[in-house]
């Protein structure tokens, strides 16, 4: 292995032999994708056979992302292996290479293994549909996508599996393209239902606006950095930040900039409303790209730049730098209400998890947030950041799937149709039970111990701000086990709906989902469970903590990539801090439990009309459209673009173009025919679709006779091939 | 005689001892097995190819131990320069290992494919000696033991070609293997008598220290021509391969896996190591690059449209050919690792072809690849192996031939020749395309006579099973192979003055 050092601790590792030695980092993205591109081949060998090749590809990636992890142990970590020149960017060579460190390993893995899991979930939840290879393509595509953003080791690489997830998510909501009226979501009336085909547009769209904020960011710091590789980033982050630093004001609007792209695919406000619509793909796919995976991105991008902000903040003394911390904590705290709050109204099992996914990653944001604001917070906020994502993961994508089985189960999306569901599929009824709990944040149960971390975070923190982001955080606490309650009682323990009623008047009772499908969930909920486990025993024996583990981890990672000059605080968390943390989340379960138990459990009322009596009108109908704010995002951009467009059309379309256009067009439509006859009859079917198979049998059909019986022919090809050695040897060594 | 070999310390590699042993005792322990009535051959067959790989494993050592990688044994008569010798290195090691692991395999195959043949004894006594003749070539330290022992396994090959003798085509596939080989002799002694001509000696060490590094003369081109001719033959180079296409297919399939597997990689073995020794990477470059590209076109283009499926494999193993020679045309220690690396891995992946492929011939009992239609459904574990070994040879990711692929395409942009690296992916591309009509016709609908068959016995689908797992674990988890094939293009390429040293002292 060659070893080039380029300052005194750079970390590249160039080289083919790298490659092979970091083998795993390059298999778990190219196997999905290639899996992916091999969907259509597979499809032509039968339904099954496609079917068992996208498990088969999936567990490639799986076992690739399993098999980093001893290097976690091994003192391969960080490493940067960089394969080769990929792009000539105005004189800066751009390598193309993956990066490994603890945070990368813990992202892979977290996505890899839970898409596998929801793979083999799909084969029977998606048994039957008639689209399956296109479903398999983005599944596989998108898995292969993810990786790459998460192990690539400058921003253009990740920027490329940014997009490739981006394409794969607006076609897996928008899978039932047909917009059958039954896929529709949203309603019931008189609220507006939208189909498939514009849910995955709007995704696309809102997380688009984003994107295009980190771009312009990207551009920006190239231009000072003259690099886009995230090592190389942090290393030189002390020179190029200052140079940033002679245009006032600069440093504050990249560090914005840079969030958008993060805040849209994450979901944060103001960019939030995507994700609810975004549940008219299958279960299985929300569970994947909107619960477990593609969402974390935004995460995950704003962990792995924050190094250069926090240089910035703390060893230049730069106030701008702190600005990126400051944001990203108040969008993230401001989301995890403001979802919470909605979650408690919606009425679609599926859309309830979905605002309660916002404002889960709110506190993962909220987590990322902390970190930056006082030096002694850095470590405390990743690790709740990153903690609290992998926690997250297992129990939404548990959820996601469980809410899944239900649907399938139902036939439908509300909960308003259920009721009663727990006689009928208990498996289903227990594991959600349990993934619930985590999500409530009920003590031991991970969620707990990872929300906790962001209160402690804060506490560390200690500025006036953090306190105020703890604050809402902690009313969003009490508001998730309001909702959590909310959506248990509506779905498994309130009296049979009609609609459940009229099933089984028609004899179609509902069934417990398949081993298939509740296998996978069950594996979630075990992982889970065990690093509840594990996070109740390392109160009383360190090595065990799960926290800790990853703090240590993060702490050489930081410390890996970090230039030498700046210093890494490591908190030491007193007993006291945990046990306000601890009493403060006790508190505030408390108040949760009181008022969903008194408001929902206890009310043998019909649910659908309380929310909507008395003083709690105003603010159901507050918290029913959204605060307000998809109405007015649609009122604004899609109405006002539409407007303005049907103006221009009116205005400059029918009175300029109209007029021009019948002379353009008929020149156009001959020169086509024209052209269809003479180069597409011609060239193209004549030429390659039919020419080149037959050049292949006719170039096989002249070698052949080659291949001749007759033995003096063929040694007489030996004496030949001789000759023509000497003599090319000869004329090339100028002997002759 | 043998008092003097005594005497002077009789030092014969072990591999080479137990397998020669192996094959001498063979005929009595068939003779005493078809008396008493045991299966005793049969064990005795698989049990010196067990102690042949685990005698490998004790020369690893052995080597792994020395302080320069090299191992110098059997110095007889004379002193080293002028006597036959071996010489031991890490590639010597690496190529044993190779020939070994696969021996190993077929061996337990074949127990199972040749029960209903008369004449296994002979059988297995010839498959060991061809296994102890390219053992000595692999080891051997000077041209001249190389060429004993290339005649040895030779002569064994000829003969197992045209085993099965009541039918015509193979008696005359072994026929042609035997005219041409012979011509190729002829070629390798007309080197071989260069060389002595030109340094005095035949010893490998010695050859270097005097030719390595001189410029051109008239007679290093002829030595060049002769030594592409005479090893080119063996390792079925386009434009000598002819005879690779009938003597594959004729030959019981346990043969041929050993063949494609091994027999014509021994051949290009030998081809790589005269070349290092002999001449300078920068002088072949280029002839061995054009070798490369028309050895691989010429190989998937005719097998593009065989109907034959052991006739496809044998065209698929010239087009594997031509995809190794471009780690030799490269030259630097990452092309040859990837060469030598591509020969492991093609010993298992077109092993693994022939055997399944083997399996799927003695139970539909026809060779043609449309009379093979619709057998998947009846022997899956079978077609699966076939079907991963033909992901492999075609190179796509999670199977071990990925990886070897990968680095021989790579090794060819790192010299500066991106032109060989498209047109080999060009060509691998290609290739696919008569992997995936094969496949496609062995799950698709049975027609009748596909009917009712059932899987192959429990040891042909055992071993099978056993490769197509080594096949793609090595694509996930490459390390192992991947080092120990770079220790071994390391000796080749960087290890010469421990080479030479070992022999002039």
């Amino acid at each position: 292995m060659e070893v080039i050092l380029m300052s005194s601790e750079s970390l590249a590792i160039v080289g083919w032999q790298a490659v092979i030695e970091y083998w795993p980092a390059f298999m778990c993205w190219i196997i999905p994708m290639l899996g992916a591109a091999l969907m259509p081949v597979f499809a032509k060998f039968g339904d099954k056979f496609r079917d068992i090749l996208a498990v088969v590809f999936g567990a490639g990636g799986a076992v690739s992302t399993l098999m980093m992890i001893p290097w976690l142990f091994s003192g391969h970590t960080p490493g940067d292996v960089q394969v080769t020149d990929w792009i000539n960017f105005f004189g800066h060579p751009l390598k193309m290479g993956v990066l490994v460190d603890p945070i990368t390993i813990f992202v892979v893995n977290v996505v890899a293994c839970i898409s596998f899991l929801i793979i083999v979930y799909s084969t029977s939840y998606m048994h039957g549909d008639e689209h399956l290879t296109r479903f398999w393509f983005f599944f596989l595509f998108f898995i292969g996508s993810m990786l790459l953003l998460v192990v690539s080791d400058n921003l253009i690489q990740t920027m490329i599996g940014w997009e490739g997830v981006g394409i794969c998510s607006y076609g897996l909501i928008g899978y039932y393209y047909r917009d059958a009226k039954e896929r529709w979501l949203g309603g019931p009336e008189p609220t507006p239902m939208f189909p498939p085909s514009h849910c995955g547009m709007k995704a696309f769209v809102v997380t688009g606006i984003g994107d295009v904020f980190t771009l312009g960011a990207m551009f920006i710091i190239f231009k000072f950095a003259g690099t886009l590789n995230y090592i190389e980033l942090i290393q030189t982050a002390p020179e190029w930040l200052t140079e940033m630093s002679h245009f006032p004001g600069l440093i504050a609007i990249t560090a914005i900039m840079f969030l958008g792209g993060p805040i849209g695919k994450s979901a944060q406000f103001p960019l939030h409303e995507w994700l609810p619509e975004a549940m008219a793909g299958p279960t299985s796919v929300s569970a994947l790209i909107h619960a477990a995976t593609m969402v974390k991105a935004g995460v995950y991008l704003v962990a792995r730049m924050s190094p250069v902000f926090y240089i910035g903040t703390y060893l230049l003394h730069l106030p701008e730098a702190r600005i990126y911390f400051m944001a990203i904590a108040f969008v993230g705290g401001f989301t995890t209400f403001l979802a919470a709050s909605q979650a408690i109204v919606s009425v679609e099992l599926k859309k309830i998890l979905a605002y309660s996914t916002v404002s889960q990653i709110g506190y993962m944001m909220l987590g990322l947030g902390l970190s930056g604001l006082t030096e002694e917070a850095y470590i405390a906020g990743l690790t709740a950041g990153i903690f609290h994502l992998m926690s997250h993961a297992l129990f939404k994508a548990s959820l996601f799937l469980g809410a899944g089985s239900v649907i399938h189960g139902i036939h439908s999306i509300y909960t308003f149709d259920m009721g009663g569901l727990k006689k009928h599929m208990p498996k289903t009824f227990w594991l959600m039970i349990l993934a619930t709990f985590s999500l409530a944040g009920v003590p031991p149960f991970s969620g707990f111990w990872s929300k906790d971390a962001v209160f402690i975070a804060a506490m560390i923190a200690g500025t006036p701000l953090a306190y105020t982001l703890l604050a809402l955080g902690g009313i969003s606490a009490a508001l998730t086990m309001i909702y959590s309650i909310r959506y248990i009682w509506l779905t498994f323990l309130a009296p049979d709906s009609q609609y459940i009623q009229e099933m089984e008047h028609h004899g179609h009772s509902p069934h417990e989902a398949p081993p298939v499908m509740w296998g996978p969930i069950a594996i979630l909920v075990a992982i889970m469970l065990g690093i509840s486990l594990l996070g109740l025993a390392g109160q009383f024996t360190e090595g065990l903590n799960p926290e800790l583990f990853i703090e240590h981890q993060i702490e050489h990672a930081i410390h890996g990539i970090m230039p030498h000059e700046v210093e890494i605080h490591v908190p030491h968390v007193e007993l006291g801090l945990k046990a306000q943390a601890w009493t403060l989340s006790a508190f505030l379960l408390a108040i949760g439990i009181y008022s969903g138990k008194n408001y929902y459990w206890n009310r043998k009322v019909d649910e659908w009309n309380i929310e909507r009596t008395g003083w709690r009108a105003p603010v159901y109908k507050f918290l029913w459209n959204r605060w307000y704010m998809n109405p007015i995002y649609y009122k604004v951009f899609v109405d006002g673009f539409i407007n303005t467009g049907r103006n221009l059309y009116t205005n400059l379309e029918k009175a300029v173009f109209d007029k021009i256009t019948p002379v353009l067009s008929s020149f156009f439509i001959n020169l086509g025919i024209g052209l269809y006859n003479s180069l597409e009859t011609m060239v193209l079917d004549e030429g390659i679709n039919k020419g080149v198979p037959s050049l292949f049998t006719s170039i096989y059909n002249h070698i052949k006779k080659l291949q001749t019986g007759v033995l003096s022919y063929n040694i007489a090809y030996m004496t030949f091939i001789f000759l023509v050695l000497i003599i090319v040897l000869m004329i090339f060594g100028g002997m002759i | 005689m043998v008092g003097d070999l005594i005497s002077q310390g009789l030092q014969l590699p072990l591999p080479i001892l137990v397998s020669l042993i192996g094959a001498l005792v063979t005929p009595f322990i068939g003779i005493l097995s078809d008396r008493i009535g045991i299966k005793l051959k049969d064990a005795w067959f698989v049990l010196v190819s067990a102690a042949s790989l685990l005698s490998v494993y004790q020369l690893y050592n052995l080597v792994k131990a020395t302080s320069e990688g090299v191992l110098l044994l059997y110095s007889w008569g004379q002193t080293p320069p002028l006597s036959g010798c071996f010489e031991v290195d890490m590639l010597g090691v690496y190529m044993a290992f190779s020939i070994a692991f696969l021996g190993l395999l077929v061996s337990i195959y074949s127990v199972s494919y040749m029960s209903h043949e008369t004449r296994v004894t002979e059988f297995n006594t010839l498959v060991t000696f061809m296994i102890a003749g390219m053992f000595g070539i692999v080891l051997s330290g000077d041209l001249f033991t190389l060429f004993v022992f290339w005649e040895l396994m030779g002569l064994s090959s000829y003969v197992l070609v045209s085993f099965l003798k009541q039918n015509w085509g193979p008696i005359e596939a072994g026929f042609k293997y035997l005219l041409m080989s012979a011509t190729a002799g002829a070629f390798l002694l007309l080197s071989m008598a260069l060389l002595y001509g030109l340094t005095g000696s035949l010893n490998f060490g010695m050859l270097a220290a005097s030719l390595r590094g001189n410029p051109l003369t008239p007679w290093t081109v002829l030595l060049f021509s002769t030594l592409i001719v005479g090893f080119g033959v063996k390792s079925a180079i386009v434009p000598m391969h002819t005879w690779l296409p009938d003597a594959h297919p004729e030959a019981p399939s346990p043969i041929s896996a050993l063949l494609s597997g091994v027999v014509i990689e021994t051949g290009l073995y030998g081809l790589t190591r005269l070349l290092f020794v002999v001449f300078e990477p920068s002088v072949f470059k280029l002839p061995i690059a054009a070798l490369a590209v028309l050895t691989m076109t010429v190989g998937n283009l005719l097998a593009l449209l065989q109907g034959d499926l052991k006739r496809m494999l044998a065209y698929s193993s010239i087009a594997q050919i031509g995809y190794m020679l471009i780690g030799l045309s490269a030259g630097t220690v990452f092309g040859v690792q990837g060469l030598f690396l591509h020969i492991f891995n093609h010993s298992m992946m077109k092993g693994l072809a022939f055997l399944s492929a083997g399996s799927l011939i003695h139970v539909g009992n026809t060779r043609n690849i449309d009379g093979l239609k619709g057998i998947g459904h009846a022997m899956p574990l079978t077609t699966a192996g076939l079907f991963v070994s033909f992901m492999g040879l075609g190179g796509v990711p999670t199977t071990s031939g990925f990886i070897s692929k990968f680095m021989l395409f790579a090794s060819a942009i790192e010299v500066g020749m991106s032109w060989l690296t498209v047109i080999g992916v060009l060509n691998s591309a290609l290739s696919m395309a008569y992997y995936l009509r094969v496949i496609k016709t062995l799950i698709s609908d049975p027609i009748d006579s596909m009917k009712g068959l059932s899987e192959a016995p429990i040891l042909m689908v055992g071993v099978t099973v056993v490769m197509t797992l080594v096949v793609i674990v090595f694509g996930i988890w490459p390390e192992p192979v991947v080092g120990f094939a770079e220790s071994a293009a390391e000796a080749l390429v960087n290890g010469f003055n421990a080479y030479i040293g070992a022999v002039i002292g």
